[in-house]
C-alpha cells in the first residue's frame, strides 16, 4: 500500500517523535491527511471577554476585534475556504465589539455554523444567533440581562434614553437574525424573578432552542456535520446559478 | 461599553497593584503564524495562544503553546 511507510521513513519519524519528547515534552500530534474533495473550513473561537475600544487589564483573557475582524475579511476573500464554525465560550464584553463581529458573521457571504460552549452571555448572544445556525450544547447557558450602569450616572430622562436606545441594537440584532420576536427577548431580558439580585434570564442548552434563540442543541460532530451541509447547498445553488 | 456578566469592578481591578501580576503577553509573527507569547527568562518566548482561525495551525507541533521559541521572531 502506498500510505505504509517504508523502514527508513519510520525510523524518521520514531526519531522525530523521540526529540519532540526531549525538547518539548510532548509527543507530537497526529498529522493531517488531506483529502481534495473535503471542503475546508476555518474555525474562530470567540473566548472571554470581546475587547473593543478599551483594552483591558491583563487579568482577563480576551477576543480582541483588530484579531478577530482582519481574520474574518481573510476567510470571506479566501476562496479556499468554504465555511466558518464559530465557537463560543464567552461572558460578553464590549457592545460595539460584539456587534461588530456579529454583523461581520452575519454578512460574511459563506456557510457560518456557530456552537456555544459552557457560555454565551451578554454580548456573546448575538455573536450566538449571528451564524446561519446555532448550536448550543446541551450544557452550554446563556444570560439575557439588560445593559448595566456604571460610573457616574446622571439622573435624567436622556441616560435611560441612551441605556435603551443601547439595548435596542442588541434586542434589534437578535430578533433580526434568529427565531425569537422582539417583545420576547425583551421580556426574557427584563425578567425579574428568575436570577437572584439581577434582572435578566438564564437559558441553558435546551431551553435556548425552546426560546427559538437558538436552532438546535448539539455539538462538534452535530455542528460540524451542518456546516457541511450548508457548504454542500452553497456550492449546489452556485453551480444552478451559473 | 461593556456589556458582561462579570462585574466591571472585577474586569477593571487593577491585580498587578495587589502582588498578583499577571503575565504580559506579547504578540509575535512566528513562521507565519501570529502568536501570543510571554517572555522567558532566558530570551526566549513562551507560546501562549495562536491566534488563527485555521484549524490545522493548532496541529502544528512547532507552535504548541507551551513551547519556548529563540531568536527569528518579528
Amino acid at each position: 500500500m502506498s500510505n505504509e511507510l517504508t523502514p527508513n521513513e519510520l525510523e524518521k519519524k520514531k526519531s522525530e517523535t523521540t526529540e519532540s519528547i526531549k525538547e518539548f515534552g510532548q509527543m507530537p500530534l497526529p498529522e493531517e491527511k488531506k483529502a481534495s474533495n473535503k471542503p475546508k473550513i476555518h474555525c474562530l473561537t470567540i473566548i472571554g471577554q470581546i475587547e473593543g475600544h478599551i483594552t483591558l487589564p491583563p487579568q482577563n483573557k480576551t477576543t480582541k476585534y483588530e484579531h478577530v475582524i482582519p481574520q474574518l475579511v481573510a476567510i470571506r476573500d479566501n476562496d479556499e475556504i468554504d465555511g466558518v464554525l464559530v465557537v463560543l465560550n464567552t461572558v460578553g464584553g464590549d457592545v460595539e465589539a460584539g456587534l461588530a463581529i456579529a454583523e461581520m458573521i452575519a454578512s460574511l457571504g459563506k456557510p457560518t455554523v456557530s456552537l456555544v460552549l459552557g457560555g454565551g452571555h451578554s454580548i456573546g448572544v448575538p455573536l450566538a444567533v449571528s451564524a446561519n445556525y446555532s448550536f448550543i450544547a446541551s450544557s452550554a447557558t446563556m444570560t439575557i440581562h439588560p445593559v448595566r450602569m456604571s460610573g457616574t450616572v446622571i439622573g435624567v430622562p436622556q441616560t435611560f434614553e441612551y441605556f435603551d436606545k443601547m439595548q435596542e441594537r442588541i434586542v434589534d440584532f437578535v430578533a433580526r437574525n434568529s427565531h425569537i420576536s422582539q417583545q420576547r427577548f425583551k421580556e426574557l431580558m427584563l425578567d425579574t424573578g428568575k436570577l437572584a439580585k439581577d434582572v435578566g434570564t438564564i437559558v441553558i442548552g435546551e431551553e435556548a432552542v425552546r426560546e427559538k434563540l437558538i436552532d438546535e442543541v448539539g455539538g462538534l460532530n452535530e455542528a460540524l456535520n451542518k456546516l457541511y451541509e450548508l457548504i454542500d447547498q452553497a456550492k449546489t445553488s452556485k453551480e444552478e446559478n451559473k | 461599553m461593556i456589556y458582561s456578566i462579570i462585574p466591571e469592578e472585577v474586569i477593571f481591578s487593577d491585580m498587578q497593584n495587589e502582588n498578583n501580576s499577571v503575565d504580559e503577553y506579547k504578540e509575535k509573527e512566528y513562521k507565519g503564524y501570529l502568536l501570543q507569547v510571554s517572555l522567558e527568562k532566558d530570551n526566549g518566548f513562551k507560546i501562549q495562544r495562536i491566534i488563527s482561525t485555521d484549524p490545522y495551525a493548532y496541529l502544528n507541533s512547532e507552535i504548541q503553546p507551551g513551547n519556548i521559541i529563540y531568536g527569528n521572531i518579528i
